[in-house]
């Protein structure tokens, strides 16, 4: 299988490692990676202007097109307004025709299907969770490992596609895979807060921490994000409440890639796993 | 004479231009300004920066840098082979012709002994210098012109850069080529180096200089086979030894052979004078302007280049971050590498800001203290290009003179926040919920409210106006993470979901703009997901801010004066 990957504008300064692990990871089930210059998907926008946001998503999946080759995003938000801008493009002419117009100037042309999938899609749909479990050599059965979702892998359903969206199981079943166990816990569809953040700190960080807090009263030794702006996010929230004194009630965060890499007998280094980050340190031995 | 005093005179313009500029670097504070410690405090810290790491093994990485990023121009190379062709013709050729030919007297005849800018290679070398300095103007202009990016973000000073290189080296064939043809030269020539006394031969000898060195005579001397090889003779006895056929400098030589009909007219001693003058002075104005113009980038980039390797800007002392990151204002070359690159230049196709190009938005930073008077105006401007930017580093990883870009995104924003000049979404939260009617009943609303063309211009983003199926069961609000993590939701949010959703219905929607609820919504899409009537609450939130956006947008002024076009 080949694929185009989109990183999205965050990842390679911000959270490097989740483009490390993923790429390595996939190269494991012999997934080929290609490399586009792509440009922001549109998502920081969105509040702003319309247009903008249509035409930085068309771009891309225009770029996509060219190549033939599902476009596979890391980030859930990148995920989101891109499924969303296609929908959009492919539901009205008028707004197709004007955004091909723009797509001229660089030799680009709206494409009839490009395959637009996150992450776990791919390891859900392509590679299929028993094969990630056969490769398994090591179990982390003690570790309980809390999903989460992300808002735009499952909401709005018409436009994104990974799961059932009020009672999802899929993420659970990949970390399962991965030989660790799954928790249940109330908050965990709810959003990460992480796009509030800038617009109003107090409350970003009021969500995230009260997510936090939901995982970790039901049992949580980790969250499992597979988005972009939640590792953000949840790193944010755990700086901060130790900051604030209140280093108990940090939960770590582990990204997917990260965690199916290590029961894939990866290196925690090669996987860009911080060893001294409290709680991840024993799943690494 | 005339030379001399506008040599010195450019010398010195050069010279006290480079330090009011170096002065400058110490002075300006880009970024929060108390930070900035004063200049005397700047002064010493960078003295003793430089003298720590000169005697520390970052010397070898200095040594490495410039060989690499400053000799051999390594970093052009990633934005491609062509880009660093060009660039590489351009600075080579412009190096070689400064010190082989304009410095001959300093350089070419204390490096050979037996120069002579009238023989070979020398006379080759310089037209092959020459015509890779035009080679790769040409390819810069071509980029400049067909590039779509490129075009947009030319201005006034690469154009400037590009015609004084261009008019220095065409002045110059030029200026040759009309030597070669001139008789008057030619007989100058003689009478100084020659010891001619017979007319014979110096017939014979004009007779093989019209036929192998294309000098134009009045009276055209004979061609016989006779008369050649008789000046054959005297040319080798005379002048061969300091003077090789001008067929090797091969620019001016064809363009001496396409002149030659008008020879006579041209070599009347005043068009090869004024040439002279042309060609000279054309180099003093660049000489003397370089520190205020695109060429100071000579300088400047290979010291930010040195220093941003070196220099690890969290331990580094502050005063000389603030040092560095002026600096670098002046090492742009604008080549717009970065504009090329930007993640969120598709954005600007629709917005037309054009500070939303990074190359642009330097230019922007770099003329701010200058727009005094105006700044009012243009800050929104400057401050909703750097909004729109995603902090990617792309810009900074390509910026082929290795400036901290994003370095200098985050000092204007905190300088623009000093400002009281806020990126838009908190502007058009700030304006919008201000205005909000918390009281409605002492507001009169029309019977027949005025909402229709509101409704019937909902744009796609909210797939029509599917608000007009709510029937106000809350699930929206029950569902809203924002909503349920306040005690009181509707002091802090004016109004509900549920509430927002049908107000539109109705067409009231003059207060919904001002309701918290639109500017604290997340995005999640859990309100949308759950609603049984299929009201498509995100995204008529979207809808709604953008219409913010558009309302108040209209209201900056002065895109076109900053170089933006609508």
């Amino acid at each position: 299988m080949k694929i185009l990957l989109f990183p999205g504008c965050k990842v390679p300064y911000y959270v490097p490692q989740y483009e490390t692990a993923s790429r390595l990871v996939l190269s494991k089930f012999n997934v080929e990676i290609e490399d586009l210059e792509f440009n922001c998907c549109g998502y920081p926008v969105r509040f702003l202007d319309f247009k903008s946001f249509i035409f930085s998503s068309a771009r891309n999946i225009a770029l996509a097109g060219k190549k033939g080759l599902p476009l596979v995003c890391l980030c859930k938000c990148c995920y989101g307004t891109l499924r969303y801008a296609d929908l959009l493009l492919k539901q009205y002419e008028d707004l197709r025709k004007e955004i091909n117009g723009l797509l001229k100037d660089d030799g680009l042309h709206y494409p009839d299907q490009v395959e637009i999938k996150h992450l776990l899609n791919v390891f859900y749909e392509d590679i299929l969770p028993e094969n990630i479990q056969k490769k398994n050599v090591r179990s982390f059965q003690t570790f309980k490992v809390a999903a989460h979702y992300g808002c735009h892998i499952l909401r709005p359903h018409d436009v994104v596609h990974f799961d059932e969206p009020v009672n999802p199981n899929k993420f659970e079943r990949l970390i399962e895979a991965t030989g660790a166990s799954g928790v249940d816990w109330p908050l965990r569809l709810q959003c990460c807060g992480d796009s509030l953040y800038g617009k109003n700190d107090v409350l970003a960080q009021e969500l995230g921490e009260k997510k936090m807090r939901s995982a970790k009263e039901a049992g949580a030794d980790l969250i499992c994000v597979g988005c972009t702006h939640c590792q953000m996010q949840f790193d944010r929230i755990g700086t901060n409440l130790k900051d604030k004194g209140k280093t108990e009630t940090v939960l770590p965060t582990i990204l997917y890639p990260q965690l199916l890499g290590l029961s894939l007998g990866l290196e925690a280094s090669a996987l860009g796993i911080d060893k001294d980050t409290p709680g991840l340190k024993d799943l690494t031995v | 004479m005339v030379f001399s005093i506008s040599l010195y005179a450019a010398l010195i313009l050069l010279g006290t231009g480079t330090g009011y500029k170096v002065f400058m670097w110490f002075r300006s504070g880009t970024g929060d300004s108390t930070e900035s410690p004063s200049g005397g405090k700047r002064i010493k810290e960078a003295v003793k920066g430089i003298f720590v790491t000169f005697f520390s093994f970052k010397l070898f990485r200095l040594m490495k840098i410039w060989f690499w990023d400053v000799f051999i121009q390594k970093q052009i190379a990633r934005e491609g082979f062509a880009r660093w062709f060009m660039h590489f013709c351009i600075a080579y050729g412009f190096i070689f012709l400064l010190l082989m030919h304009a410095l001959d007297r300093y350089v070419s005849q204390k490096l050979f002994s037996e120069y002579f800018s009238t023989l070979n290679p020398f006379l080759f070398l310089r037209n092959f210098f020459g015509a890779m300095m035009l080679l790769g103007l040409a390819m810069a202009a071509y980029r400049r012109i067909f590039n779509r990016v490129m075009r947009l973000t030319t201005r006034r000073m690469d154009i400037y850069a590009l015609v004084v290189l261009a008019l220095i080296a065409l002045s110059g064939f030029f200026l040759e080529a009309t030597k070669i043809v001139s008789h008057e030269r030619y007989e100058e020539m003689v009478s100084e180096y020659s010891s001619i006394s017979d007319e014979a031969e110096a017939g014979a000898l004009r007779a093989y200089w019209a036929r192998e060195f294309a000098v134009v005579f009045p009276k055209t001397p004979s061609t016989d086979t006779g008369s050649l090889s008789k000046g054959k003779e005297v040319h080798t006895l005379n002048c061969a030894s300091c003077h090789s056929r001008p067929t090797a400098a091969f620019i001016s030589y064809g363009l001496a052979k396409a002149i030659s009909p008008s020879a006579l007219v041209l070599s009347q001693k005043n068009v090869r004078e004024f040439l002279r003058y042309f060609h000279f002075l054309v180099c003093f104005l660049g000489l003397a302007l370089l520190p205020f113009t695109k060429f100071f980038h000579v300088l400047t980039s290979p010291l930010v280049l040195l220093v941003n390797g070196v220099m690890d800007r969290q331990k580094a002392s502050p005063a000389n971050v603030a040092t560095v990151r002026a600096m670098e204002l002046d090492a742009c070359t604008h080549c717009a590498s970065c504009s090329l690159h930007c993640s969120v230049e598709p954005i600007y196709r629709e917005l037309s800001n054009i500070t939303i190009l990074p190359s642009e938005k330097l230019a922007a930073i770099i003329s701010l203290p200058r727009l005094n008077g105006k700044l009012a105006s243009f800050l929104p401007i400057i401050g909703e290009g750097n909004s729109i930017c995603t902090n990617c580093y792309r810009c900074t990883d390509v910026c082929p003179v290795g400036i901290v870009l994003q370095d200098q995104w985050f000092h204007l924003d905190k300088d623009l926040t000093q400002q009281q000049c806020p990126e838009p979404f908190i502007r058009l939260r700030n304006d919008f919920t201000a205005r909000f009617d918390s009281d409605r009943s002492k507001t009169l609303i029309p019977l027949t409210p005025s909402g229709k063309k509101f409704k019937q211009g909902v744009g796609l983003s909210s797939q029509g106006a599917s608000f007009n199926n709510c029937f106000t069961c809350m699930t929206c609000s029950n569902a809203c993470p924002v909503v349920t993590s306040y005690q009181y939701p509707k002091e802090k949010l004016g109004l509900l979901p549920h509430q927002i959703m049908y107000s539109l219905k109705f067409g009231i929607q003059d207060n919904v703009l001002g309701a918290g609820m639109v500017w604290d919504c997340l995005g999640c899409y859990n309100c949308q997901q759950n609603c049984p009537q299929g009201v498509r609450v995100t995204d008529i939130f979207f809808e709604l801010k953008n219409r913010a956006f558009q309302k108040t947008r209209n209201d900056v002024v002065g895109l076109e004066v900053l170089g933006g076009r609508s």
